[in-house]
């Protein structure tokens, strides 16, 4: 990175002098961390240019479409000042001074520094401004009532940048401050309390993101991540991958391609440094770890010439469909370029979700121009047939005290089969029912008032 | 004239080429309807019922053999389908379901060289193309793109070994997958002998393409690509369903009806044989090229020219088996990489037909061990002999080009299938065109097995068909000689469209499939505009 900036320099300096440099190298640090904070993640539509907005956050009150944060003028944030800027990012609070809803993640932003926050600034601002109106967000009542999010942030907002820790290294603290102030890795893997903030004592002790399930990424040694080697760590950040042990799948692929495969190398060993001291907690009754279950087991002897493909058995289904890549035993291949599902961490889960996710979305991950793809078998398979699958490949492979997937269960999850945006559903309908609460108390409150 | 319309348009057939037509339909607003003959069945069923099955010599053995919509072999109902009548035995792949026969192919997804479409012109024999190959080019990029083909651009495809050739405006939409160990070793060792040797273009995803996987190297392209690399036609079946056009199983076209000039409504049967009819603004046949001319023959239609069903042509070849002296390992990879076309054009083509020699790379294995059992080789000496040999086993599929004549054609049967119609009938022979071809040809795997150091194992397998159905529904610019005209519309009816490699007057001596998929494609265009 710094070789970069120096480059850059170098080139302003040529180009415009002094202050064209400084420039230069404020884009670069913004570029560099609009990056690790996956801007584009929420504000680019993938057929679209970057960060015009319009990416459909689906609620179930409505939906909000994210807006263009390109510079023009009249449908982007030309006309903000850097302290209108600062003020969305630190306060949660828009140039007009209305709320901004919390999906826009700024009580992790607002521990940013403000060089920072203005670096991010600088770099948007050297885009192009594309002309692009945001529909206005279309919320049913009381959703609609921005001023309700006043008594959110009073229950679950900190404003304030991060203050270092001088107990702790300096890696430690560069990856405190990518981790929560930047990545916000807590936004899917720390647990919601009543309020839907985060939950203070379970921080990384894992979550629920819409279907699929954000691990446990403490240093619990069952529940957690204390038996991953740090090479295990870094690898899986840097490109989705611990070799014969985990591969990200879902939202998390998601995090890996468009953001910290693109990080570097420093910065993957800043944050393993401070993942490395997160306490460990275990949420959930969990009795090994989840890369420490199955077993190759292949009983394609039984099966030839016994199979009734018009009511197929999990047994049949795995046989057509994943064995012809993941092996008839489970084992994949030994170059792990077809996962083994034996010791495999989202198959040995001790929560389904991410099996039948990955089962019904596929998997799609671009690292560095590497394409990793398992096809979606959601068109392929019914909700039956996905349960009986699964319940095959855990009681094979994983825990089969958890091998009790039904249809029902899969049809609830299968609804939710949609691009990252689509995953914050679930958080809504808790937010939703807390405002309403909230909302409704208000209400009575000022009723009360007036008598 | 009625006004009320049961679709825009009405696809026959839901294989690669009426599944390309219906989506680009669906696609530009049109209401579809498509019609199939048989059912629907996902992939893992179809590749479960290929590894029950005990006899899998015949690869269409592993899909649905159904009473009302026969497939060409693998069957009681589909034995005795095709009924020949001449010289030689025509049974080319056909299968009856949603898909199409592109569920048990190779891939190869070659275009035509812009020579094979002015074979009259430039060598007196056999036919010209109404249309030349500048005016197919943005369709075939497009047809790449649509089956998700890889290849090499670079690649000079007329065999020569010179520069990039036909001319494309688009490169390969996918790299060419590599090389197998086997494949490398004979290229270098062939093309160090002066021999060119191209890679070859296949419809099979080398890399993560439109929700496909990339393909895993299984080696089981045929009969059933088991996880979907290799294209196959029910990928824009479903597309086509998506973008709204409406499919019916197991509904078997027996008459197309007219009025005036116009075809207003097909009429199909399900299998208990209640009869339904659905009308439209226009209709595309595109049933196979067996059974599309076989249904304009039941309705009487299309056929002032009397050249439905007639010129039958194929890419006949023979096949020779090789015992090299050194292991060379077939099997690894895709069943076929790529080919020898030094005879794939020049003045030759005046005395014969223009030759491929296609390198196989199936797992050579079962072939092997039925010929030592055979010998009555058994016990440790069998597994050693199978290892020994399989390892060894070297593949040239030879195909050659033919000429239209009308004499080899598909008729009407007086033999009836269960739905109580008439079976296709075939009479089907090689004249002397191929036959001089297949004597140069003799010479060319002489010669490689000398560079080989190989020993010729088999020498003639005796004709074989490619499966590459053309002439059936010839196209021209003349309506009293041909069927139908570049734009593949009858001459007879302005509303009927055919969507088959059967309309291809020439087709070279590479895989029909990428030409007619820009066909299907270029159509579907005419007709979205005009519909």
């Amino acid at each position: 990175m710094a070789v970069v900036a120096t480059l850059i320099a170098g080139v302003g300096l040529r180009a415009g002098g002094a202050s064209a440099a400084a420039d230069a190298v404020t884009i670069a640090r913004g570029r560099y961390l609009a990056t690790a904070a996956d801007c584009a993640g929420c504000h680019s539509v993938d057929s679209g240019p970057a960060f015009a907005g319009g990416v459909a956050l689906k609620t179930p009150f409505g939906t909000l479409l994210t807006p263009n944060i390109t510079p023009d003028r009249e449908t982007g944030i030309g006309a903000w000042s850097d302290e209108q800027f600062y003020r969305a990012l630190h306060l949660g609070v828009g140039v007009r001074g209305e709320h901004l809803y919390p999906l826009f993640p700024y009580d992790s932003y607002t521990k940013l520094r403000r060089d920072d926050v203005l670096a991010i600034k600088a770099y948007l601002f050297s885009l192009p401004a594309i002309h692009q109106v945001t529909p206005p967000q279309r919320l049913s009542f009381p959703f609609d009532q921005r001023w309700l999010l006043g008594w959110w942030n009073l229950l679950n907002f900190r404003a304030g940048e991060f203050q270092p820790n001088p107990t702790r290294s300096a890696d430690w603290n560069r990856g405190a401050y990518l981790v929560e102030a930047l990545a916000d890795c807590g936004a899917c893997h720390t647990p919601r309390n009543l309020t839907l903030g985060p939950q203070s004592d379970a921080q990384f002790a894992g979550a629920m993101v819409g279907s699929w399930r954000a691990y446990n990424i403490t240093t619990d040694p069952v529940g957690g991540i204390a038996d991953w080697s740090n090479a295990e760590l870094t690898s899986y950040l840097a490109t989705g991958v611990a070799a014969h042990k985990a591969e990200a799948v879902g939202p998390m692929a998601d995090v890996v391609e468009h953001s910290l495969s693109l990080l570097p190398a420093q910065d993957i060993a800043d944050i393993v440094s401070y993942m490395r001291l997160v306490p460990g907690i275990r949420l959930r009754t969990q009795g090994q770890s989840r890369f420490s279950w199955g077993r190759l087991n292949n009983p394609v002897i039984d099966i030839r010439g016994n199979e009734n493909l018009e009511h197929p058995t999990g047994r049949t289904l795995y046989y057509g469909n994943c064995a012809a890549c993941h092996g008839g035993n489970g084992g994949g291949t030994t170059d792990g370029a077809y996962p083994s599902l034996v010791h495999n961490t989202v198959v040995g889960a001790s929560e389904a979700n991410n099996l039948v996710m990955t089962m019904l979305a596929g998997v799609h991950r671009t690292v560095q121009g590497h394409m990793v793809a398992m096809p979606a078998f959601g068109a392929v398979l019914s909700d039956a047939e996905i349960a009986a699958l699964a319940n095959y490949v855990l009681n094979s492979y994983g825990d089969p005290g958890i091998a009790h997937v039904d249809a029902a269960i899969v049809a609830a999850w299968r609804a939710e089969v949609q691009p990252t945006p689509g995953l914050v559903t679930a958080f809504w309908a808790s937010l939703g029912a807390v405002m309403l609460l909230l909302g409704v108390a208000a209400y009575g409150w000022r009723r009360w008032r007036r008598h | 004239m009625a006004t009320q319309f049961d679709a825009d348009v009405i696809v026959v057939g839901s294989g690669v080429l009426g599944s390309l037509t219906a989506h680009a339909l669906a696609q530009a607003g049109k209401s579809v309807i498509m019609l199939e003959a048989g059912p629907r069945m996902p992939r893992w069923q179809l590749l479960e019922r290929f590894r029950n099955v005990a006899d899998k010599s015949d690869f269409n053995r592993a899909y649905p053999d159904q009473a009302w919509a026969p497939k060409s072999s693998g069957g009681p109902h589909s034995d005795d389908y095709l009924q020949n009548v001449g010289p030689l035995d025509y049974r080319p792949g056909m299968l009856k379901l949603v898909g199409g026969t592109t569920w048990n192919w190779r891939a190869a997804a070659w275009r035509l060289l812009p020579n094979d479409m002015r074979l009259k012109t430039l060598y007196g024999v056999g036919r010209d193309w109404p249309i030349d190959y500048d005016a197919l080019e943005p369709w075939y990029a497009k047809a790449e793109r649509a089956l998700g083909v890889c290849g090499n651009t670079a690649d000079d495809q007329s065999g020569r070994g010179g520069a990039a050739f036909p001319p494309r405006s688009q490169d390969y939409p996918l790299p060419m997958l590599p090389w197998s160990y086997y494949t490398r070793t004979i290229a270098a060792q062939v093309e160090a002998a002066g021999f060119a040797f191209c890679d070859e273009p296949s419809a099979r995803a080398s890399q993560p393409y439109a929700g496909r996987p990339a393909c895993a190297g299984t080696n089981n392209c045929t009969p059933i690509c088991p996880i979907g690399a290799q294209y196959s036609g029910d990928v824009h079946a479903t597309l086509a369903e998506q973008a709204g056009a409406q499919l019916r199983e197991n509904a078997v076209a027996f008459r197309l009806e007219r009025a005036g000039a116009k075809i207003v409504a097909v009429h199909y049967q399900s299998p208990d044989g209640k009869p339904t009819r659905l009308s439209a603004r226009a209709f595309v046949l595109a049933a196979h090229g067996i059974e599309t001319p076989k249904l304009l023959l039941l309705s009487e239609l299309a056929n002032s020219s009397d050249q439905v069903g007639r010129n039958l042509m194929d890419h006949t070849g023979i096949g020779v088996t090789l015992l090299a002296r050194e292991a060379l390992w077939p099997g690894q990879g895709p069943v076929q990489q790529g080919a020898m076309l030094h005879w794939r054009d020049g003045e030759f083509r005046r005395r014969h037909a223009a030759i491929k020699h296609a390198l196989g790379n199936a797992v050579p294995n079962r072939a092997v061990a039925a010929r030592l059992l055979a010998q009555g080789v058994i016990g440790p000496e069998l597994d050693r002999r199978i290892r020994h040999d399989a390892a060894r086993t070297v593949q040239l599929a030879t195909a050659f080009e033919m000429l239209p004549e009308p004499s080899n054609r598909v008729s009407l049967s007086g033999s009836k299938d269960a739905l109580g119609l008439p079976k296709p009938q075939i009479h089907y022979d090689v004249d002397d065109y191929v036959r001089a071809a297949a004597a140069v040809a003799r010479q060319d795997h002489r010669r490689i097995a000398e560079i080989l150091q190989a020993d010729v194992f088999d020498a003639d397998s005796g004709w074989r068909n490619g499966d590459h159905i053309l002439g059936t529904t010839i196209m021209g610019a003349d309506p009293r000689d041909s069927v139908v005209d570049g734009d593949c519309r009858t001459h007879d009816h302005e509303n009927l469209f055919l969507a088959t490699t059967g309309v291809m007057p020439a087709g070279g001596v590479v895989d029909p499939t990428l030409t007619g998929a820009a066909l299907a494609l270029r159509l579907a265009d005419l007709l979205g505009r005009s519909v």
